[in-house]
């Protein structure tokens, strides 16, 4: 009798859980994928950051420095890498481009395009979704 | 509002102090000016039977022209003057720093360490975080059509895995 309360405890904790998993929302992970020929990559950052490999990773960042007449220099970059290895680069100084980089947030999908000549960005997208949030954040539910 | 407040009080203040400052000049002004004709006075007085003051002597002895009260005074307010230049200088460069000035000679230097930086990393096949900061510092430094060129160059390098490492 024992042993079949103990059982069926296990059962409830066990279908309690799978609920609460089949409750959690929309997911949507994008790996990282650099297309070399369009000259585009995308990625969500979750997905990146816990790949199953040592290559991924997609991000962009803004540098800035005192320009000594009271102003900064600024430029911005992206940056990403897939699971074969392909890599993406770009550069860039343009201001709205840099507001975009800077509005981004944690976990979103990041994707951008560049100029093969100049290795400028010439688009920079990102997408903050709910589905790119990683299940241990917490729930507010 | 208190801010407002605090700084009218301040500037008041400092208004009063540099007034009494001016006022003490010009006290000063006033009697260094008759120091100056009293020493005339007793330089043109028939040669005198007691000791004269050393330094009247030896302001005479150099056979230096002896100034009116009025030629002293404008003296003054001239080196007055010419000390406040300096101040109100010092206080606009405070406000807007020159800009940097770079020589074209300059901007090529600068611009080849860098070519040159870029190349020592594709000949190492990597580029460490840290060195890549000091690689960015240096580009940043550089003129516009410079810095994009070298941004160029570095993200190309990146790009094809000449250089191994991240922005």
């Amino acid at each position: 009798m024992m042993t079949l309360n103990r059982k069926l405890l296990a059962a409830g904790l066990a279908a309690a859980c799978a609920s609460t998993a089949a409750m959690a929302g929309m997911v949507q992970p994008a790996r990282v994928d650099v297309d070399l020929v369009n000259l585009t990559a995308g990625g969500d950052m979750l997905s990146a950051r816990y790949a199953p490999n040592k290559n991924e990773f997609i991000g962009c960042g803004v540098r800035k420095f005192d320009d000594g007449a009271g102003g900064a220099t600024a430029f911005g970059f992206c940056q990403a890498e897939d699971e074969k290895g392909e890599r993406a680069f770009c550069n860039t100084d343009n201001e709205d481009l840099l507001d975009a980089i800077e509005a981004s947030a944690d976990y979103g999908y990041v994707s951008f395009s560049w100029d093969e000549k100049t290795q400028r960005c010439t688009r920079i997208g990102f997408s903050n979704q709910s589905f790119y949030v990683p299940p241990n954040v917490g729930s507010n539910l | 509002m208190k801010w407002l407040l605090t700084l009218s009080i301040a500037q008041t203040a400092l208004l009063a102090m540099l007034g009494l400052r001016v006022a003490a000049i010009d006290l000063e002004t006033d009697q260094i000016a008759r120091d100056v004709d009293a020493a005339r006075r007793i330089a043109e007085a028939p040669a005198p039977q007691t000791p004269i003051a050393p330094a009247r002597e030896s302001a005479s002895s150099f056979g230096a022209p002896l100034l009116t009260a009025e030629q002293a005074r404008a003296i003054f307010r001239e080196e007055l003057a010419a000390l406040d230049i300096p101040a109100a200088q010092s206080a606009t460069q405070a406000k807007a720093p020159a800009p940097a000035q770079t020589s074209p000679e300059e901007t090529r230097r600068m611009a080849a360490t860098v070519a040159g930086d870029i190349n020592y990393y594709k000949g190492v096949g990597a580029i460490s975080p840290p060195e890549m900061e000091v690689l960015q510092t240096k580009i940043a430094k550089l003129p516009l059509d410079e810095r994009r060129a070298a941004l160029t160059d570095l993200a190309k390098a990146m790009t094809r895995g000449e250089i191994d490492g991240v922005m």
